[in-house]
């Protein structure tokens, strides 16, 4: 009788689990403007004396980042399907970026204008930009994206779409 | 085992991708970069030449000393010394790697007085604090090398000098007050 309980209590446990995880939608952002962004990485003017300062002296590892900046861009996402529920929305950056060769040192952070919140991630990671009460069916704002990589990696074309993911609360 | 199998159905669904994808970034690889001031300019803002100090900027004057005559050989030099800052960054992987770029200058316009008289930045040289770029004298009507960096290794490769300039005084022109410029290019080689 005690193994039957166990055993009952572990399936609600996972029935539990998979019924939370189930919750996590991508969000549609195809009401957005349309961008494909080219950036190129570099040293920005402010960076340049950090990078020669650590040249001369070796060090490696004080060079600055190779930073990419992409201003003003729109998003617009759809929650028609969430009205009044309550949310978590994450801006996420795939796990496997093909032409990837940083070993993971890629990164995106974002200064967030309107409804979103600024974060930053790396790849396979999401943070948080909006926790709240959905009540309309687009949820919008503006970033600020800002690229940046190792100034020592081994740089290959790549590309990625970050996308949008949404957890209902309740 | 049925309800186990279902449930695993409902999860993959879950993730199924339903959006289609706005934003999009295309890094480009690895682009190479060049950078190169001369005198104090912005980076004073970031501390690399430190905050230029009263009278300091880009403009190098040259006063006569008293007891030294126009065109009597005895070299003027010239305030205050200038600073340089180059720098490159190879970019990709596969172009062999290490720094390579190049200094030019142009000296090609001569310095101009007020009444319109001319004198060639041949009677212009300039020596460096520490070397790392060389000395030398201003060839008008060339495009005049100043430093080649051409070094494997590092992709990113760095010099910051000093110049002091000294005007020959080997030669009488007209009184006048003289300005010229001399433009600096760097490239990747």
């Amino acid at each position: 009788m005690r193994t039957v309980l166990r055993g009952l209590v572990g399936l609600s446990a996972l029935i539990l689990s998979v019924s939370a995880a189930a919750q996590t939608v991508l969000l549609d952002d195809s009401l957005s403007p349309r961008r494909n962004y080219a950036v190129d990485l570099n040293w920005q003017p402010e960076e340049i004396g950090r990078a020669l300062s650590a040249l001369f002296t070796d060090n490696d590892a004080a060079l600055p980042p190779l930073t990419g900046f992409v201003p003003n861009v729109e998003v617009t996402l759809s929650t028609a399907e969430h009205m009044g529920q309550r949310v978590r929305i994450y801006l996420s950056m795939p796990a496997v970026i093909i032409g990837d060769n940083t070993g993971g040192d890629l990164n995106l952070r974002w200064q967030a204008r309107g409804t979103f919140e600024s974060g930053s991630i790396g790849p396979g990671q999401r943070a948080l930009i909006f926790e709240g009460a959905v009540d309309s069916p687009t949820i919008g704002g503006t970033f600020d994206f800002t690229l940046s990589m190792s100034s020592n990696s081994d740089l290959d074309s790549l590309y990625f779409e970050p996308v949008y993911e949404l957890e209902v609360i309740n | 085992m049925r309800s186990f199998a279902s449930l695993t159905c409902a999860f993959i669904i879950g993730f199924l991708p339903t959006s289609s994808f706005a934003l999009r970034f295309n890094i480009n690889a690895g682009t190479p970069f060049v950078f190169i001031q001369i005198g104090y300019g912005t980076l004073s803002t970031y501390g690399l030449f430190g905050p230029a100090g009263p009278g300091q900027n880009e403009e190098v004057s040259f006063a006569f000393p008293t007891g030294v005559l126009p065109g009597d050989g005895t070299p003027v030099v010239g305030t205050p010394v200038i600073p340089i800052a180059v720098i490159g960054h190879n970019g990709r992987r596969g172009r062999g790697g290490g720094s390579r770029y190049i200094v030019t200058m142009n000296s090609s316009m001569p310095l101009v007085s007020g009444s319109g008289d001319t004198m060639p930045f041949s009677e212009f040289s300039w020596t460096t604090q520490d070397g790392d770029i060389p000395g030398g004298t201003f060839v008008p009507g060339t495009t005049q090398t100043l430093v080649t960096m051409n070094r494997g290794g590092r992709k990113a490769r760095g010099l910051v000098d000093y110049f002091t300039f000294t005007y020959a005084n080997t030669s009488v022109y007209a009184s006048g007050t003289y300005s010229g410029k001399v433009f600096y290019t760097i490239a990747l080689l």
